[in-house]
């Protein structure tokens, strides 16, 4: 067993892992501890929880040993929730009562028993003996509550529009909202510099238009990829050599002093991280739902430790550009396997296709290939696993 | 009732009847009244509305934890979101019974069945809504033999590009 020392000593990572090693519902889901399985799929596992509150009790969590929310990658995050909806109708039926809760607790004060999100479905009737769910018992404390209004509607509104531009829609279609949405929120990102090129002869008030509208778009596209923005700050050689490998950023930073502005944004990150904490977590929540998902990735050519792990897909979209390479992939899966298996071939052949071209115009081939090959592995030990 | 953020699919807003300092509750726009009424859509949008909501509770109460709990009552669709503290004087926890493992594998099976019905009964009628027919299974398997390969197909590389999907 580790003692409380070690454990001092131990850096996040390696409490991470030796939390994953020791979950029970990891290992329930790999098939090492038995468990009444009441639906599984790729990424979700649901189970009858043995010490039920009533038959019938289901806990439903991802496959991936995800502690807490927030981190849960976006896929999972909507499969588990979308086939929540089944199995609640499926349980109803099941055991034949009307109703179902649906608890989630976040945190040991709340609830929480294990390192590994889930939520409950609890199949519920009239005078089944569990009324703390009813909330009427509880002390009415409204008054306090509307106190927080006005900030939380802030915070809220906020999150709201960045989660609506990391999903690259918008969500405010045929519906006023409250708040005010600031024109950027819920646009994708152009590049400007287009505009640049089809003027004929801009008038200076247009170059000083345009410079201001290249500085917020990459001051935007900076914030949304906080990894790109780190490693402008650290090692700007090197992000200097990523814009210019990729055509579209190279035009994005044409004529911008990558060195001036990695210093303006060093000086600047001491500033904001000394304010109000707010946007400072929102980043670095951000930074961590990357860095979970980057997770797997083997360094680079890059020998410092500071420098974040290189993207696959580059570029203005990356979103859009996993669709493209995806629904490729889909349509012609040898491509897909020769891409496994030999990435050199993929490039070689690549080079003579020029109609297949654009859609891997800003992919880091090696890496995606690399990445391909690592899901295809834990796919394996997965599907071992499992029964 | 004073709403906090309000879109196309869902609104938040205070409940009328609080029961912390910190309570949110998250519905959608649609007049529905269970979860299972949702569309993919509005229930993954739900649901982040209210992973956000519990975000912000952590972050601007410095609560030490936060419960989402949907409990269908009044026929409406509310995840209520609550902050809590120590010794806030709220539990919403439960004894929990023992059961005999066969039972337990008994009422497993039952459920699965049951929720695979309900999955292929909702992946069935969006194929039928585009087939615009609306006869039960076995007619729309006769009828459709290749849009039946094609799914199969998909079903196979759906396997492997869901895996896929998780790469960033």
């Amino acid at each position: 067993m580790v003692t409380q020392e070690e454990l001092e000593k131990m850096s996040p990572e390696e409490i991470a892992e030796l939390q994953r090693q020791n979950c029970p519902f990891c290992k329930i889901i790999k098939g090492e501890i038995p468990s009444a399985k009441v639906y599984e799929d790729d990424t979700v596992l649901a189970i009858l929880d043995i010490n039920p509150s009533k038959k019938g009790h289901v806990l439903v969590m991802p496959k991936e040993h995800i502690p807490i929310l927030p981190v849960c990658p976006p896929d999972v995050f909507k499969n588990m929730f979308q086939k929540a909806r089944f199995i609640a109708q499926g349980l109803k039926k099941a055991v034949l009562v009307p109703k179902t809760t649906l608890f989630i607790a976040s945190g040991a004060i709340a609830g929480q028993q294990a390192a590994h999100f889930l939520f409950h479905l609890v199949p519920r009737e009239e005078g089944d003996g569990l009324d703390n769910f009813s909330f009427t018992q509880y002390p009415d404390k409204t008054a306090q509550n509307e106190a927080l209004a006005q900030p939380l509607a802030k915070n809220l509104t906020l999150m709201m529009q960045k989660h609506a531009q990391r999903e690259g829609r918008s969500f405010t279609h045929g519906k006023a909202s409250s708040a005010k949405t600031p024109a950027s929120a819920s646009q994708k990102i152009q590049t400007g510099p287009t505009d640049a090129t089809n003027a004929q002869q801009p008038s200076p008030q247009q170059i000083a238009e345009l410079k201001e509208k290249k500085k917020e778009e990459i001051a935007r596209i900076l914030e949304e990829n906080p990894q790109a923005k780190q490693l402008l700050i650290t090692n700007p050689q090197a992000f200097k050599e990523q814009v210019e490998a990729n055509e579209t950023t190279k035009q994005l930073f044409a004529g911008v002093d990558i060195e001036a502005l990695a210093k303006n944004l060093a000086t600047q990150k001491k500033q904001t991280s000394s304010e109000h904490q707010m946007p400072g977590k929102e980043i670095s929540r951000e930074a961590t739902s990357q860095a979970t998902v980057d997770n797997n990735d083997a360094s680079d050519d890059n020998s410092s430790k500071n420098i974040p792990k290189a993207q696959v897909f580059l570029g203005e979209d990356p979103y859009a550009q996993k669709q493209k390479v995806f629904a490729y992939f889909k349509e012609k899966p040898k491509a897909q396997k020769l891409l496994v298996d030999d990435p050199d071939s993929f490039i070689e052949l690549l080079s003579q296709r020029p109609d297949v071209q654009p859609i891997f115009k800003d992919v880091n081939i090696r890496k995606l290939s690399q990445k391909l090959r690592e899901a295809y592995a834990s796919e394996k030990q997965h599907a071992g696993g499992t029964s | 009732m004073t709403t906090l953020y309000e879109d196309s699919l869902i609104k938040i807003f205070l409940p009328s009847r609080a029961i912390a300092k910190g309570h949110l509750v998250v519905s959608p726009q649609r007049n529905i009244s269970a979860l299972e009424e949702c569309s993919d859509d509005e229930v993954q949008h739900l649901f982040y509305g209210a992973s956000y909501a519990a975000t912000a509770l952590f972050e601007f109460l410095g609560a030490h934890g936060t419960n989402i709990v949907y409990t269908q009552d009044n026929n409406t669709l509310e995840l209520n979101v609550v902050a809590r503290f120590q010794d806030d004087g709220l539990d919403f926890l439960w004894k929990g019974k023992s059961q005999d493992p066969q039972q337990l594998e008994e009422t497993a099976k039952n459920i699965r069945d049951r929720t695979d019905e309900a999955i292929w009964a909702a992946q069935h009628s969006s194929q039928s809504q585009d087939n615009s027919t609306t006869s039960a299974r076995s007619s729309d398997t006769k009828s459709d033999p290749s849009q039946k390969d094609t799914s199969q197909d998909d079903a196979a590389n759906d396997y492997r590009l869901r895996s896929l999907r998780r790469i960033p």
